[in-house]
């Protein structure tokens, strides 16, 4: 090739060619620069709301004054406020157990704020809002994983949007304020930290497209159908555009809680139960039940059992059943930081049975076991 | 969404915006990270990673300036330092293999300089010829030739003086000119 060759209208081409040849225009890298993203903390700038001068000092002391004392708690967060909905999170917060988090991220107008969380070795918390700059109402899905890519499964989950009487909170169009509940079972070890991945991906929420004329409101009611038995109703339509995922990595300090390994067996009804472990923090007690019936394996079983110590009493407030022929039982109040005797009354196990029309087998106990928590 | 629309919300922490310049640089920026370090997979790592440090810097960036330029300046340095690197391991022997193929490629009487220009022959020589130079010397051929950019550009956008991206160009394309000339060895 000559010199007049390494022009750029000659090389030019041959160089686009051999690049378009090598990477093709179809590869997007959005998806993996996204995992990459770190949150970023809310860039706010404090400068813009100093005062220039020494009366702007006192006039802002003087609304600072005037603030705090007038809304103290309308600033309590929603999501520490959701925290004591639940009577073993309201522990935990009344302790001050949980953790600030504190951290944004902010996509296509919409910011998730991470703001607390908490962990234990039955369950890892987190609490966030959302809020949209156009008002647009997104309802999220959440998933949790750690470092070492253990996912926890969610299992109980609030959240508060638009006007809550009980709470006292009326939260604008477009924000919302969740706490949702996963579960440490899959934990390995007791780190006394857990680093943790939180992925929050949002839906917009659109309701069907109806005649707005027709739609109740307190000063005009829809004209009564002429059958009073027949109600048509319009299934709620939720579709819409998925925003995310927010990607926050952050890290919680674990309380360990009791670990007890009870290991006792009790036979009543024929049926052989056991109390294989019980782990008891600050959020909840769980005690892990195994039995092996003489007619084969139960798939799916529950018990209706308490809890009791010598000061007080915890019932059940979710069941599950994993492999094995065992079932989870979690309790609430936790009842931790109760030292001693412990008693937990197995008054009934009910069988579940997968089968159209079979009713559910329940057989009278009661299984008692006592164990003692350190 | 137009540019310094999307910069100004990555300015405000709003990720969103960088999806944007995403999607109007990532295969400009891969396509030219690629032909300086000549594979594919890392030429991608050389963009995800210059995206994400974009986006962490972003509050260095003057938004009164293209947003392309300054990036595709951060992905052809860290392309010319990764080559570096890369070529350092790279043996004298699979080096000749390489001349060796090029000189007998361009050898062949049958292919005169202006079809050569035109085939995938070409391609090939210059691809070859390319993996041949010194890696900044092969960031300036891709600057000025696949970017477009002038020489005044390019001193620029590599924070070099004038005279240093002159030589280097000049260099370049006499180095290139050679190895594409098999009557110039």
């Amino acid at each position: 090739m000559k010199t007049e060759e390494l022009k750029k209208e000659r090389l030019s081409p041959i160089l686009y060619e051999i690049a378009a040849e090598g990477v093709p225009n179809s590869r997007d890298l959005w998806p993996s620069i996204r995992a990459h993203l770190k949150p970023n903390r809310r860039r706010v700038r404090l400068a813009a709301l100093r005062p220039a001068t020494r009366l702007g000092w006192a006039v802002l002391a003087l609304a600072t004054i005037l603030t705090v004392s007038t809304v103290a708690y309308a600033v309590v967060p929603v999501v520490s406020r959701l925290f004591q909905q639940e009577v073993g999170l309201r522990d935990v917060e009344q302790a001050g157990l949980s953790q600030t988090i504190d951290r944004s991220q902010t996509i296509d107008g919409i910011t998730v704020t991470l703001e607390q969380g908490y962990a234990d070795a039955n369950r890892i918390v987190v609490g966030y809002t959302i809020s949209s700059s156009d008002g647009q109402r997104y309802d999220p899905h959440v998933a949790l994983s750690d470092v070492n890519g253990v996912e926890f499964p969610p299992t109980t989950g609030m959240g508060l949007t638009g006007y809550s009487d009980v709470m006292g909170i009326s939260l604008p169009p477009g924000e919302g304020s969740y706490v949702f509940s996963f579960d440490a079972a899959g934990l390995r070890g007791t780190p006394p930290t857990l680093d943790l991945h939180l992925e929050v991906t949002l839906r917009e929420f659109v309701l069907a497209a109806t005649d707005t004329t027709l739609a109740p409101t307190l000063d005009k009611l829809p004209a009564e159908t002429t059958d009073p038995t027949v109600v048509e109703l319009t299934p709620l339509r939720v579709e819409g555009e998925l925003v995310g995922p927010f990607i926050f990595d952050f890290d919680l300090a674990l309380n360990p809680g009791h670990v007890i390994e009870v290991g006792r067996v009790v036979e009543a009804a024929g049926i052989p139960l056991e109390v294989r472990q019980v782990v008891v923090t600050p959020s909840e007690s769980r005690a892990l039940l195994c039995i092996e019936p003489p007619d084969g394996a139960w798939e799916r079983w529950a018990a209706m059992a308490t809890l009791s110590t010598a000061e007080g009493q915890a019932g059940t407030a979710w069941s599950a059943n994993p492999e094995g022929g065992c079932a989870v039982h979690a309790f609430l109040p936790s009842l931790y930081g109760q030292e001693g005797n412990w008693t937990l009354a197995v008054e009934e196990l009910i069988r579940f049975f997968d089968v159209p029309g079979k009713d559910q087998m329940r057989l009278k106990g009661p299984w008692v076991f006592h164990f003692q928590v350190p | 969404m137009e540019e310094h629309k999307a910069i100004t919300r990555l300015k405000r922490g709003d990720i969103g915006g960088l999806r944007v310049l995403v999607h109007r640089y990532q295969v400009r920026a891969v396509r030219a990270a690629y032909l300086v370090v000549r594979d594919r997979a890392l030429a991608e790592d050389i963009v995800q990673a210059a995206f994400v440090r974009a986006y962490e810097r972003i509050d260095q960036f003057d938004a009164k300036r293209p947003f392309g330029p300054w990036f595709l300046r951060i992905v052809v340095n860290d392309a010319i330092k990764i080559a570096r690197r890369r070529e350092r391991t790279v043996s004298l022997e699979a080096a000749r293999e390489g001349e060796s193929a090029l000189a007998n490629l361009l050898a062949d009487p049958s292919r005169g300089p202006a079809s050569l220009a035109e085939s995938e022959a070409a391609r090939e020589a210059i691809w070859d010829a390319l993996g041949q130079l010194p890696p900044p010397q092969r960031a300036a051929i891709v600057l000025r030739y696949y970017l477009g950019l002038s020489e005044a550009e390019m001193a620029d956008e590599l924070a070099c003086p004038p005279g240093t991206v002159k030589w280097r160009l000049h260099a370049a394309r006499n180095r290139l000119r050679a190895l594409l000339d098999p009557r110039c060895p």
